[in-house]
C-alpha cells in the first residue's frame, strides 16, 4: 500500500453543476493524523467539497488520493478508510436505531465481536441507550445526528470527513463529540470538517481553511490566520476581514 | 376566494418545477417526441404483422357480438383496466397522500387558512396535472390502436372508444379520487379509524354511469348498441359466462368490488401515514423489530446486505400494503380472462392475445416497484455511496429485489395462466416470455428509477420517465413475445428461437443495469 504523509490530498479540483462552476482548480493536503476545519460563506463549496472527497459525486476535474491511493482508481477499497456525516443526514426512517447499526456493519463487514464492544462503547457516549428500539424516522434531528455520529465511530474510520456535524447537537453533546473527535486524531485519525462554528475550530482544529467561491482563500494554523488578517482577538474577526465582511 | 390564490400558486409552482427540470434536461422534449414516434411506429408495424398472418374480422367489427371480439380489443381491455388501476394505484397510494405531507403544509397551516381551503386548491392541482398527464398516455396508447381501427373499421367507433376512455377515467378515477380524498381527511380529522364509513362513496360514481354513457351517446350521435359493446369490450367484457346474461349487473358488481377494495385500502393509508409515529404504531411486522437479518446464513456480503435492507424497509413501507392492491387487480383480471379462454359458449382467444395482454400487463405491474426502489433512495442514498461497495453491486442487489417483488406477486397467475394454456406451444411461449419479460422489465424500471428521479420525493412520477418506460418496452421487449408467435406450428424453430429470446432479454437487462449504475454514479443531485 503506498504510503504518504497526507490523509487527503486534492488536486486541481473544478466542478459544474450544469453549467454553474463551484469550485476552481481547488487544492488541498491533510496531514493524517490532524483535525482540519472548512469554513467559509454558505454556498462556497464547502459541502460539494466534501462530497466529492467521500466519493458521492464526481468532480468535473481533478484529483483525489486518500491515504496514497486514487478515489476514482480504487473507490471499493479507498471508501473503507473514509466515514462520512451529511449536511443534511437522513437515514432509513423504518429501520431501528439498531437495525441500522447492523446494517452498516454488514456493509463495513466489521466482525461480531468488534461491533457489539464499540457499539455499547458509543452508544454510551453518544446518550443514545435506550433509543435502540426506536425508528430512525422517529428520532428527533438531535438524536438522529448522534445515532448517524455512532454509525461513524463504531467502524473507525481512519478518516472523518464531517459537514456540520453539530447541527441539531445539544451543548452535551457537542462536548461529547468534540472529546471523541480529539481523541481519535490523537491516536492517528484524520478529520476534515466543515462547520460556521468558528469558536469550535478555533479550539479544536490544527489546521483552518476558508474557502470562498468555490476557491481556497488562505489556509494555515488560527494563529496564522490571525495574523494575516492583522487581527489578535478572535479567528471570527480574522474570518470576517479576510471575506471582506467587516462591519 | 382564497381557494383559486392557493391552487394558482400551486399550479405555479408545478410549472416552476417542470420549467426547471426542463432546464437541467434540455433534451427531455426532443426525447419524448422521439419516444412517441417510435411507439407509434411500433404499434402500426405489429398490426402490419399480425394482419399478414392472422384472420382478424374486424370488418364487420359493429355488428358482431361480444364473443367475437378481435384479440386486440383484448389488448384494449387490458390497456384500460391497466390504465384505471395504476391511476387509482397512484391516486389512492402515493401521489394525493404526499401531495398532503409536502414541508410546505407547515407554512400553510401557519397561515390564516381553513383547512379545507387547502386541501381544495392541491385537489385541483392534482386534478388538473393528472388529467393532463392522462390524456397525454392515453394519445400515445390509442393513436397506434386508432390508426388501426381506421384501416379496418368503423372511424365513430374507434373515436367513441376515445372519448369513452378519457372520460371514463376522469368520471370514476378523478372524480373518486377527490371525493374519497376529501371523505378521508374528514376521517382522519375525526380520528375515526373505519374506513368502512367510506365505503359508500364507492357507489357514489355509479350513480352517473348510465347518465356519463347517454351523455357521451348524445354528443357523438351513435348507436347505443355500439355504446354498450365498447363498454363490455373496454371494460369488463370478460365477466364470468353466468353473468353475462345481466351484464349491467355484471358490470355494477365489478366496479363495487374493486371500489371498495380501492377505497378501504385508501383510508386505510390515510389513516396510516398521516403521522410517522402512526406508520411506526402501525407497523405491521412489528414482531420482527430488531430481528432483522442482513445475511443469509453464513454468507456475508454487502450485496446481500443492501438486498435485505430494500426488502425489510420496501415491505415496513408504509405504502406496502398496496402490493395486495396491485396483486388484487392482476388476479382479478386474469380470473376474468381465464373465464373467456375456458369458455366454449364464449368462443376461444387466440394464444396471441391473451399472451400479448398478458405482457403487457406484466410489464406494467413490474415497472412502478422496480422504479421505486430507487426512488425511495434518493435522500439516504449517500449511505450506499459512501460504503465501500461498487455502484454496480449496488443496483445489482435492487435488481434482485425488485426480480423477487415481482416473481412474488406474478407468479401465482403466470402458473394458472400456463396451466391453462391450450397447447405446449403456447405454455414454451409464456413461460419463456415471461422469465425474459421479468428480467428486461426490472431492468427498465431500474434504469429509469436510477436516471429520472424526481427533484424531491413530493413530485410525482415524471413524464419522461412514463415515455421511456412506453418506448423502451414497445421498442426493445416486443420481439421477446412477437417472434417466438411467428413460429407457433413450428415446433423445432418454436425452442430455438424462445432460446434466442430469453438470450436477448438477458443482454438487454445487462445492458439497462450497466447504464443504470452510470448514471447512479454520475449523478450530482444527491
Amino acid at each position: 500500500m503506498p504510503s504518504s504523509r497526507y490523509a487527503i490530498e486534492v488536486s486541481g479540483l473544478t466542478k459544474f453543476y450544469g453549467k454553474n462552476q463551484v469550485l476552481w482548480d481547488l487544492n488541498l493536503q491533510v496531514e493524517q493524523g490532524t483535525i482540519f476545519g472548512i469554513v467559509g460563506p454558505n454556498g462556497a463549496g464547502k459541502t460539494t467539497l466534501l462530497k466529492i472527497v467521500a466519493g458521492i459525486i464526481r468532480p468535473t476535474t481533478g484529483k483525489v488520493t486518500i491515504m496514497g491511493r486514487s478515489l476514482s482508481a480504487e473507490p471499493e477499497d479507498v471508501k473503507t478508510f473514509i466515514g462520512y456525516l451529511p449536511e443534511k443526514p437522513r437515514a432509513y426512517d423504518v429501520l431501528t436505531v439498531k437495525e441500522f447499526l447492523e446494517f452498516i456493519k454488514e456493509l463495513y463487514s466489521i466482525p461480531d465481536a468488534v461491533f457489539i464492544e464499540r457499539v455499547e462503547e458509543y452508544s454510551k457516549a453518544f446518550g443514545l441507550g435506550g433509543y435502540d428500539l426506536s425508528f430512525m424516522g422517529s428520532l428527533s434531528k438531535g438524536l438522529l445526528q448522534r445515532a448517524l455520529l455512532a454509525a461513524i465511530f463504531v467502524r473507525e474510520p481512519r478518516i472523518y470527513l464531517l459537514d456540520e456535524p453539530f447541527s441539531g447537537l445539544d451543548p452535551s453533546g457537542i462536548w461529547q463529540f468534540r472529546r471523541t473527535l480529539q481523541e481519535k486524531a490523537k491516536v492517528g485519525a484524520t478529520v476534515l470538517m466543515a462547520t460556521h462554528i468558528l469558536d469550535f475550530v478555533e479550539k479544536v482544529c490544527d489546521r483552518i481553511a476558508i474557502i470562498d467561491q468555490g476557491k481556497i482563500l488562505i489556509e494555515g494554523t488560527s494563529q496564522q490566520l490571525r495574523e494575516a488578517a492583522g487581527v489578535q482577538s478572535s479567528l471570527e474577526e480574522a474570518y470576517l476581514k479576510l471575506l471582506g465582511e467587516e462591519s | 376566494m382564497k381557494i383559486f390564490v392557493l391552487t394558482r400558486l400551486e399550479l405555479r409552482l408545478a410549472w416552476n418545477s417542470f420549467k426547471l427540470r426542463l432546464k437541467s434536461r434540455p433534451n427531455i422534449l426532443l426525447y419524448v417526441l422521439i419516444l412517441i414516434l417510435c411507439v407509434v411506429i411500433n404499434f402500426i408495424l405489429h398490426t402490419f404483422l399480425n394482419l399478414s398472418s392472422r384472420d382478424v374480422r374486424l370488418q364487420t367489427f359493429s355488428s358482431v357480438g361480444v364473443e367475437e371480439v378481435s384479440p386486440y380489443l383484448m389488448i384494449f381491455a387490458s390497456l384500460t383496466i391497466l390504465l384505471v388501476s395504476s391511476s387509482a394505484k397512484g391516486f389512492y397510494g402515493k401521489l394525493s397522500t404526499l401531495e398532503f405531507r409536502g414541508p410546505d403544509l407547515e407554512i400553510l397551516r401557519s397561515a390564516p387558512l381553513e383547512p379545507y381551503q387547502v386541501f381544495m386548491a392541491k385537489s385541483l392541482k392534482v386534478f388538473i396535472k393528472r388529467s393532463l398527464l392522462t390524456f397525454i398516455a392515453e394519445l400515445t396508447f390509442l393513436t397506434p390502436i386508432m390508426t388501426f381501427f381506421r384501416m379496418t373499421a368503423d372511424r365513430g367507433i374507434v373515436f367513441l372508444s376515445a372519448i369513452l376512455l378519457y372520460s371514463c377515467f376522469l368520471y370514476f378515477v378523478e372524480a373518486f379520487t377527490f371525493l374519497a380524498s376529501r371523505l378521508a381527511v374528514n376521517l382522519m380529522r375525526q380520528r375515526t379509524r373505519t374506513p368502512l364509513l367510506v365505503l359508500p362513496l364507492a357507489t357514489f360514481p355509479l350513480f352517473f354511469y348510465e347518465e356519463t354513457l347517454n351523455l357521451v351517446n348524445y354528443l357523438v350521435f351513435l348507436p347505443s348498441t355500439a355504446i354498450s359493446k365498447i363498454v363490455y369490450f373496454s371494460l369488463f367484457h370478460s365477466v364470468p359466462t353466468s353473468t353475462v346474461t345481466y351484464p349491467m349487473l355484471s358490470l355494477l358488481t365489478l366496479f363495487f368490488g374493486l371500489s371498495m377494495l380501492v377505497i378501504a385500502l385508501s383510508a386505510l393509508y390515510y389513516e396510516k401515514v398521516e403521522t410517522f409515529e402512526e406508520l411506526v404504531k402501525a407497523d405491521w411486522l412489528k414482531f420482527l423489530k430488531n430481528k432483522l437479518k442482513w445475511s443469509f446464513g453464513s454468507r456475508h456480503s454487502p450485496v446481500i446486505a443492501v438486498f435485505l435492507k430494500e426488502f425489510w424497509t420496501n415491505l415496513r413501507a408504509s405504502d406496502a400494503p398496496l402490493i395486495v392492491l396491485d396483486y388484487a387487480i392482476l388476479l382479478f383480471i386474469y380470473v376474468l380472462n381465464l373465464n373467456i379462454v375456458a369458455s366454449d359458449s364464449t368462443g376461444r382467444f387466440t394464444a396471441s392475445s391473451l399472451i400479448l395482454a398478458f405482457s403487457i400487463l406484466l410489464f406494467s405491474f413490474i415497472f412502478q416497484p422496480s422504479v421505486d426502489v430507487f426512488l425511495a433512495e434518493r435522500e439516504k442514498s449517500w449511505i450506499l455511496k459512501v460504503a465501500p461497495v461498487s455502484i454496480q453491486n449496488v443496483v445489482l442487489a435492487k435488481y434482485f429485489y425488485s426480480l423477487i417483488l415481482s416473481l412474488m406477486t406474478l407468479l401465482p397467475p403466470f402458473v394458472g395462466i400456463a396451466f391453462l394454456a391450450p397447447s405446449p406451444a403456447e405454455r414454451l411461449i409464456l413461460s419463456v416470455s415471461s422469465v425474459s419479460l421479468l428480467l428486461v422489465t426490472n431492468a427498465t424500471g431500474i434504469y429509469i428509477g436510477a436516471h429520472y428521479t424526481p427533484g424531491s420525493l413530493r413530485e410525482e412520477f415524471p413524464v419522461t420517465g412514463i415515455f421511456a418506460y412506453m418506448g423502451l418496452i414497445s421498442i426493445l421487449a416486443s420481439p421477446i413475445v412477437l417472434i417466438p408467435l411467428l413460429f407457433l406450428s413450428r415446433p423445432i424453430a418454436l425452442v430455438l428461437v424462445s432460446g434466442f429470446a430469453l438470450d436477448y432479454a438477458i443482454v438487454l437487462s445487462h445492458h439497462f443495469l450497466e447504464g443504470a449504475a452510470k448514471s447512479f454514479s454520475e449523478r450530482d443531485d444527491l
